[in-house]
């Protein structure tokens, strides 16, 4: 089904290099709209590098990296932000002196129209409750598994094509880390086109449509969730089993 | 409460509302990018150098005032695109060399471009001293407190209040964070090299009709305006605001009851103490900001 139409970001021979050490070597992904692809991988596999490449915030040493049909390797970060590419960092990374409320409007730094911007918060505390009945009080004083809920919203605030998440179970009591996926579930569900980097395997595969496994800077198997979750390579590997 | 008392008190708080703002100047850069900015004391000789430069080009005082205030917000910026940005990834001691020897330039610039003068500007509304309890108080000194309550009000209007403000303190909780919501780094600098010259050269202008500017005056008032810094502590803009008017009250009163030579010595006395006893300051307490 989702492979008939061009995709909404396609990344192909990506490297990404820190100084001397290469983080990232020849790595190819596609993302569909509306799909949910996870990339799952150990400590240190490049995953969040990926993700940082396709921000802007590291840049790529060769390769392309495409988006919505437009190659966006010359774009800010913020200007990726505004067509659409939105990270939700690993470790949540909320401004912790600031409001949640502020939180969720600084989602939105790069949007105009205020009255759709209001109506996104009030959708955003519908979607997540818990923050609602904390919208003035300082980010910093929420629970893990509160802030966690806060970097998605504000993520969500900048009304993204495709959502970037990194690690969002990492850190959390295992029935909050499943909460989390439920409401990642959900936002597919709404629609949203997600890009899930998990070192939870297991939980990332099963809700994902697609999924890539990256092995010390470059992709070693893709194939469907179900596929990824069956392979016997990936369960000794990743799935503890 | 005798009238010399208020007579001194109020004279304090006249001078600590301009280390008030010098203070904040300090504040607002480093809350953004964690450094302490040395030229800031240049921006009070820029603001009160160029109005008497553009006054003495015959223009009425609310113009070279106003072109005076650009002039220093230009310099700012200047400062953040030419010396601080391309040095954006050099160490934090690195930048503090890059402000003092801005600073170094800024004073040669005006001594050679203007002069090395003494020039007293004229008061905003006249000399006639108005009795409050007993006390003379200059209306430049009221025009002192009211301009620093106004920059005082804007600025926490600014930071809490608007969506700006609130970026630039994003940006300084979670630079990180702040770029993946779309928050220029770039913008976040000169916004804050802007701001904190337009306080400094606004204290400059202020002061200039009670005590003269010249070429040399922004190395002291820089240095009272650090001390109000690291007295009230950076951890909040009240920080420098409190401090700055504790200095100012401080020095006047020694000046007062002890001896005006001991006035500038009290400043350098307070920045020891803190720097021994309480580090961050008086309002001061955890968090440090960081490195954009
Ligand atoms: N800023 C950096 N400077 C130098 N090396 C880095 C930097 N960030 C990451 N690396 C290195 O690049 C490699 C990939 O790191 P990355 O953070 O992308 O891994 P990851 O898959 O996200 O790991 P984790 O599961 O721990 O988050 C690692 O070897 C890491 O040490
Ligand atoms: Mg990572």
């Amino acid at each position: 089904m989702p492979n008939s139409a061009a995709p909404l970001l396609a990344v192909a021979e990506l490297d990404v290099h820190y100084g001397g050490i290469q983080a990232l070597r020849g790595v190819a992904i596609e993302v569909h709209k509306g799909e949910l692809v996870a990339l799952v991988g150990n400590n240190g596999a490049g995953k969040s590098t990926l993700l940082h490449a396709l921000s802007g915030i590291v840049e790529a040493s060769r390769g392309s990296i495409r988006f919505a049909g437009r190659d966006i390797a010359a774009a800010s970060a913020d200007a990726r932000v505004r067509m659409g590419i939105v990270q939700v960092p690993e470790a949540r990374q909320v401004f912790g002196p600031l409001s949640v409320e502020d939180n969720l409007r600084l989602g939105a730094f790069t949007r105009h129209g205020a009255a759709q911007i209001a109506r996104d918060i009030e959708r955003t505390y519908a979607l997540f409750p818990v923050l609602a009945e904390r919208r003035r009080q300082a980010a910093g004083t929420l629970s893990g598994g509160q802030q966690q809920m806060l970097a998605i919203g504000r993520g969500l605030m900048a009304d993204p094509r495709l959502l970037l998440l990194d690690e969002p179970s990492m850190g959390l009591a295992p029935n909050v880390a499943d909460e989390t996926f439920e409401k990642i579930g959900d936002l597919k569900g709404a629609g949203v086109t997600i890009l899930l980097v998990e070192q939870n395997a297991s939980s990332a595969l099963y809700i994902a449509d697609r999924g890539y496994v990256l092995e010390t800077g470059s992709v070693a198997l893709k194939g469907s969730g179900r596929e990824l979750l069956a392979d016997e390579a990936v369960r000794k590997a990743y799935l503890g089993m | 409460m005798g009238v010399e008392f208020l007579q001194f008190l109020l004279s304090g708080l006249t001078v600590g509302a301009t280390y008030a703002l010098v203070g904040l100047g300090f504040w607002i850069i480093h809350t953004a990018c964690g450094v302490i900015n040395f030229a800031q004391g240049e921006f009070v000789m820029l603001g009160g150098m160029a109005t008497a430069a553009f006054l003495g080009l015959g223009m009425p005082l609310p113009v070279a005032i106003m072109l005076a205030l650009a002039v220093a917000v230009v310099a700012g910026l200047l400062l953040e695109r030419l010396a601080v940005e391309p040095t954006r990834n050099g160490s934090v001691v690195t930048l503090i060399i890059i402000t003092i020897g801005a600073s170094i330039f800024f004073r040669g610039l005006v001594q050679v471009v203007l002069d090395k003068d003494f020039h007293p500007l004229p008061a905003f509304s006249g000399e006639e001293p108005i009795l409050i309890g007993g006390a003379a108080v200059m209306p430049q000194s009221l025009w002192v407190v009211g301009a620093t309550a106004a920059v005082v009000l804007g600025l926490w209007l600014f930071f809490e209040h608007s969506l700006h403000g609130k970026a630039v303190r994003a940006a300084a909780a979670n630079l990180l964070a702040a770029r993946l919501c779309g928050i220029r780094v770039r913008f976040v600098l000169l916004l804050s090299f802007g701001m904190s010259a337009l306080l400094g050269a606004i204290a400059g202008v202020l002061i200039a009709p009670i005590s003269a500017t010249y070429y040399e005056v922004g190395i002291m008032l820089g240095l009272k305006g650090f001390c109000a810094a690291m007295l009230g502590g950076l951890r909040s803009g009240w920080g420098p605001v409190v401090g700055g008017l504790v200095l100012g009250v401080v020095e006047a009163m020694g000046a007062g009851y002890l001896a005006s030579a001991y006035k500038d010595a009290v400043a350098f006395v307070i920045i020891l103490l803190v720097l021994m006893f309480m580090p961050r300051g008086l309002l001061g307490r955890g968090a440090r900001s960081e490195r954009v």
